[in-house]
């Protein structure tokens, strides 16, 4: 049992059910995020600009489009999702701090890049991983003199999800 | 280069990248890891490099300061969001977002950078 609930992958077929008003409803999303930023950096200075770099661009249109094809419990879990994502975007903000001043701009970019994406990946497969010991009921972690002598044996492997069936 | 033609290299960058982040957000399972490329980092790679290269490193080395603490505000408003989307929809609950990143972001600014 490896923890994790469900396995990671990608279905490129998936992007032939993208439709065009979609994909434009996150352009201008991002484009008017941009937009705020450049002249917000440019009337209050680059700091409060860059604030908005920060800004969650994609997820109105992403959560209300997955929401109406797929149901408001996929939006949730997306937005689940997101907090990995957000979770990364500071160090990709850090190494951009740090090393901007002395690397070229586009392998700064780059390695926050990777810092973003190794960051997130970490944090959500340490999510995945902690989750079914999350949710394990008392009766099956706490050691047998500490469970109740009337509890009944059956508790042992109730709500364990995993597919392996419970330690 | 001028600010106007700045801004909207800026736009049309930003607007490419959320839109290929997006496209490859639709192609990963589950949904929770897909759910990274929600918050990936598509307009800030876009305009650093813009504004890096147009206006030198010193100016983006200020916006990155600057995105330290949006991210910090995403990071709360994302964990905040999940109960918003549940309770209140895609949209609404999303916006709520939105709002709970302005209140802390704009509170970070204030009592940080400013």
């Amino acid at each position: 049992m490896t923890g994790l609930h469900d396995s990671v992958g990608a279905s490129p077929g998936k992007l032939k059910n993208i439709r065009a008003g979609e994909l434009a409803q996150r352009f201008a999303f991002g484009a008017g995020v941009s937009l705020v930023a450049g002249i917000i950096g440019v009337l209050a200075g680059p700091r409060a600009g860059g604030l908005f770099l920060a800004f969650p661009a994609i997820l109105p249109a992403a959560l209300t489009i997955i929401e109406k094809k797929e149901g408001r419990g996929q939006a949730v879990q997306d937005e689940r999702g997101s907090f990995f994502g957000a979770v990364g975007l500071v160090p990709f903000a850090v190494v951009c701090d740090l090393a901007i001043l002395h690397l070229r701009v586009a392998v700064t970019v780059l390695l926050a890049l990777l810092a973003w994406a190794v960051s997130s990946l970490a944090c959500y497969l340490a999510a995945e991983a902690l989750r079914p010991f999350r949710s394990r009921p008392v009766a099956a972690v706490a050691p047998s003199s500490l469970r109740p002598k009337e509890a009944p044996m059956s508790v042992k492997t109730q709500s364990w999800s995993g597919s392996a069936g419970g330690p | 280069m001028s600010e106007i033609v700045s801004l909207g290299l800026r736009a049309l960058a930003g607007g490419a990248f959320v839109m290929a982040f997006a496209a490859l957000g639709e192609v990963l399972v589950p949904k929770p890891f897909a759910g990274i490329v929600s918050a990936a980092p598509s307009v800030a790679f876009a305009n650093l490099l813009i504004i890096a290269l147009s206006k030198g490193s010193p100016y983006g080395q200020r916006e990155a300061q600057g995105m330290i603490v949006g991210a910090l505000a995403f990071v709360v408003a994302a964990l905040a969001g999940r109960s918003l989307v549940g309770r209140r929809g895609g949209l609404r609950g999303s916006l709520g977002l939105c709002a709970v990143w302005l209140v802390v972001a704009l509170g970070g600014y204030a009592a940080v950078l400013r």
